[in-house]
C-alpha cells in the first residue's frame, strides 16, 4: 500500500505517525498512520464512534478544548510536530482552518464574519478587498455583495456555509478541514459546496469528514476507512482501515470490512 | 390467520378490557379545574394588588392635583404645609439604584464570564451556589451592613459623608443585586452555543478575543435582561435604603448626602399611625403606584429587547 501511494503522491503536507487519542481513559483512536498529500482533496470515512472527527480536531489542535483529551505520537506539518511543547495552537489554527458540520456565523454582519479572522491575526493588508477575495473565492460574493452589513445569521442554510468557508479562506491558511459541512445542508446547496472544493484543491490542501459515501467518491482524490471495533474493555476504539487512491478504495478494496462499508452493507 | 381471530374472540369474550372512561372523564375534569383555580390565584392575586392601588391613588388625587404631584420640588406630606413632588423620591431611588448598578453591572459580568468561560467545572461547582448564597442572606443585615461598617469605614476617606447617605445604600445594595446579574449573565453566556466558539477558536482566536467579539454578542440580549431585572430589583428594595440612606427626602444627586427612596417613605408612612382614609396613608398608594409603573416600564423593556435582539440558535 505505501509503495503504491508514494508513486502517485509527490507532496505530503500532513503526516500522521502511530497517534492514539484518548478521552479520560477511553481510546478514542489508536496507532493510526497515515499522510495527506498537498492540494488534494482526502476523505475519511466511516461509521459513527470511529474517530474520524476526532482526528480531524487534532490537526488544528481543537481536542485541547475538550477536558481529558490526551494525543500520543506525531503530526508533522511540513516536517514540524504540531504537538510539540513549542508549538502555539493558536499559529497552528491560523494555517490549517475549518469549516463545521453545522454552519456557525457569528452574530456579526457578513462582513464582520469575514474581516473578524484577520483583525485578531493583525492582517495589515486592505480589508475590504480581503472580504471581497474571500467571498468571491466561496462563490457567494455575488448573492451578497449588496447586504454586506446584513447579520450573517440572515443567510439561508447553505448560504451560511460558504460564509463559513470564506471566512475560514481569510486567514488564508493552507489546509482546509471539512467536519461533515454538508450534513445540514439540502442537495442543491450541497452540490454547491463541491464544486467549491474543487476549486478549491488547486489552491488548499482539503480534507473532509463525510457521512456520505457518493460524497467522498465524487469529491476526493484520497479516502481512509474507518471503523470502530470492541476492545477487551467492551469500549469501542476507532482505528484505520484502509487509506488509498479513492478509486482503489471504492472499487477494489482490499480490506473485506472496507468493500462491506463502502457499498453500504453497514454503517 | 385463524389463530388472530380465535385469539381476538378470546380476548372479546374474556371481558379482561373494561375501560372506565366515564370516571376517567370526570377525573380528567376535576383536575383541570382545581389546578386552573390555582392558577387564576396568583392572578386574581395581583389583579387585586392593582386594583386597590389604582383605587387609593385616584382618591389621592382627588385631594392632590396630579400637576403638583409631578411638579412639586419639594416632598413633604407629613408637615402642615404639605408638598408633594415625588420627584423628590424618584430621584432617591434613582441615586441608589444607579449606584448599584455600578457596582453590580461590572462586578456581575465579570463573574459570569469568570464562571462560564475560564473556571474549571470544579471551581464552577463550588462558586456558583456560593455566588447565589448572596442572594440568600437578608437585607436587613445588608443594611446594617451598610450602616454600620461600610459608612464608618468610607467616612475617613471622603470628606462630608453623612451617617445616612446614598452612597453606602447603593453600594451594598449593588452587592444584594449581584447574584441577580450573575447568575442571569451566566445563564445567557452559558447557553451561547459551544461550535461559535470553536468556530472562533479555529480562526486562530484567544480566549479572551472569542468572550469579547463571539461570546458576549451572542449572549448581549440575555445579559441586558439581566441588568434590567437587577434595575428593577434594586428600584423595589426597601430595608437596605431606609436603614442606610436615611429618611430625608431631599432632591440631589450627591451621593453623600441622606436621602429618601419611594420604598423609604412607604416605610415611614406604615411605621407610624396614619388613619386608614388620611391623605398621608393615599399618599404611599400614589407613591407605591409609581413604583410599580417604573418596574413595569423596566420589565417591558427587557422584555422588549429580548425579543428584538435574541439570536436564534437551533
Amino acid at each position: 500500500m505505501q509503495s503504491e501511494l508514494s508513486a502517485v503522491v509527490h507532496t505530503d503536507i500532513l503526516q500522521v505517525e502511530d497517534l492514539s487519542v484518548y478521552y479520560g481513559s477511553f481510546l478514542a483512536l489508536r496507532d493510526v498512520y497515515l499522510s495527506i498529500p498537498q492540494q488534494k482533496i482526502t476523505a475519511f470515512i466511516g461509521p459513527s464512534g470511529c474517530g474520524k472527527s476526532t482526528l480531524l480536531r487534532c490537526f488544528n489542535r481543537l481536542n485541547d478544548f475538550v477536558t481529558g483529551a490526551r494525543v500520543e505520537g506525531r503530526i508533522l506539518f511540513h516536517g514540524m510536530n504540531l504537538y510539540d511543547p513549542n508549538v502555539d495552537p493558536v499559529d497552528v489554527r491560523r494555517r490549517i482552518g475549518m469549516v463545521f458540520q453545522k454552519p456557525n456565523p457569528f452574530p456579526k454582519s457578513i462582513y464582520e464574519n469575514i474581516a473578524y479572522g484577520a483583525r485578531i491575526n493583525g492582517y495589515q493588508g486592505n480589508i475590504d478587498e480581503l472580504v471581497e477575495r474571500s467571498l468571491r473565492d466561496a462563490a457567494l460574493w455575488d448573492e451578497v455583495k449588496d447586504k454586506l452589513k446584513q447579520s450573517g445569521l440572515s443567510l439561508s442554510g447553505g448560504q451560511q456555509q460558504r460564509l463559513c468557508i470564506a471566512r475560514a479562506l481569510a486567514i488564508e491558511p493552507e489546509v482546509l478541514l471539512m467536519d461533515e459541512p454538508c450534513s445540514a445542508l439540502d442537495p442543491i446547496s450541497t452540490q454547491r459546496i463541491e464544486e467549491l472544493m474543487s476549486h478549491l484543491k488547486e489552491r488548499y490542501t482539503i480534507i473532509i469528514v463525510t457521512h456520505n459515501m457518493q460524497q467522498a467518491a465524487r469529491t476526493s482524490d484520497f479516502t481512509a476507512f474507518f471503523n470502530a471495533q470492541h476492545m477487551e474493555t467492551g469500549e469501542r476504539s476507532g482505528f484505520l482501515v484502509e487509506y488509498g487512491l479513492t478509486e482503489m478504495i471504492f472499487e477494489s478494496p482490499k480490506q473485506e470490512s472496507t468493500q462491506d462499508y463502502v457499498s453500504g452493507r453497514f454503517g | 390467520m385463524r389463530d388472530s381471530v380465535v385469539s381476538s374472540k378470546q380476548v372479546a369474550d374474556s371481558g379482561l378490557w373494561r375501560p372506565k372512561r366515564s370516571l376517567s372523564r370526570w377525573s380528567e375534569w376535576i383536575v383541570k379545574i382545581v389546578f386552573g383555580m390555582f392558577a387564576l390565584i396568583s392572578i386574581a392575586t395581583t389583579a387585586g394588588i392593582i386594583f386597590s392601588l389604582i383605587f387609593e391613588t385616584i382618591e389621592f388625587f382627588r385631594e392632590v392635583p396630579m400637576w403638583r404631584f409631578l411638579t412639586d420640588t419639594q416632598w413633604t406630606p407629613l408637615f402642615t404645609n404639605p408638598q408633594y413632588g415625588v420627584i423628590v423620591l424618584i430621584c432617591g431611588t434613582f441615586l441608589t439604584s444607579a449606584i448599584a448598578l455600578l457596582v453590580a453591572m461590572p462586578l456581575g459580568l465579570m463573574a459570569a464570564i469568570y464562571l462560564s468561560e475560564y473556571a474549571s467545572f470544579r471551581v464552577r461547582r463550588w462558586l456558583k451556589p456560593a455566588l447565589e448564597i448572596l442572594a440568600g442572606i437578608p437585607s436587613v443585615v445588608y443594611g446594617y451592613f451598610a450602616l454600620l461598617f461600610i459608612t464608618p469605614l468610607l467616612q475617613p476617606l471622603i470628606p462630608g459623608l453623612q451617617t445616612f447617605n446614598a452612597l453606602s445604600a447603593g453600594l451594598i445594595l449593588g452587592i444584594a443585586i449581584l447574584p441577580t446579574i450573575a447568575s442571569l449573565s451566566e445563564d445567557a453566556i452559558y447557553a451561547v452555543p459551544q461550535n461559535l466558539r470553536q468556530g472562533s477558536y479555529a480562526l486562530g482566536a484567544m480566549r479572551w478575543e472569542t468572550v469579547q467579539n463571539v461570546v458576549i454578542p451572542a449572549a448581549l440580549s440575555g445579559i441586558v435582561a439581566s441588568c434590567v431585572l437587577g434595575v428593577a430589583r434594586a428600584v423595589g428594595e426597601t430595608l437596605i435604603v431606609t436603614i442606610a440612606a436615611g429618611q430625608n427626602p431631599r432632591l440631589t444627586l450627591d451621593p453623600r448626602s441622606s436621602v429618601q427612596t419611594m420604598t423609604a417613605f412607604i416605610v415611614q408612612v406604615s411605621q407610624g399611625d396614619a388613619p386608614t382614609q388620611s391623605l398621608e396613608f393615599k399618599t404611599i398608594f400614589a407613591v407605591g403606584m409609581t413604583l410599580f409603573g417604573i418596574t413595569l416600564v423596566l420589565n417591558i423593556f427587557s422584555f422588549w429587547f429580548v425579543n428584538r435582539f435574541r439570536e436564534k440558535y437551533e
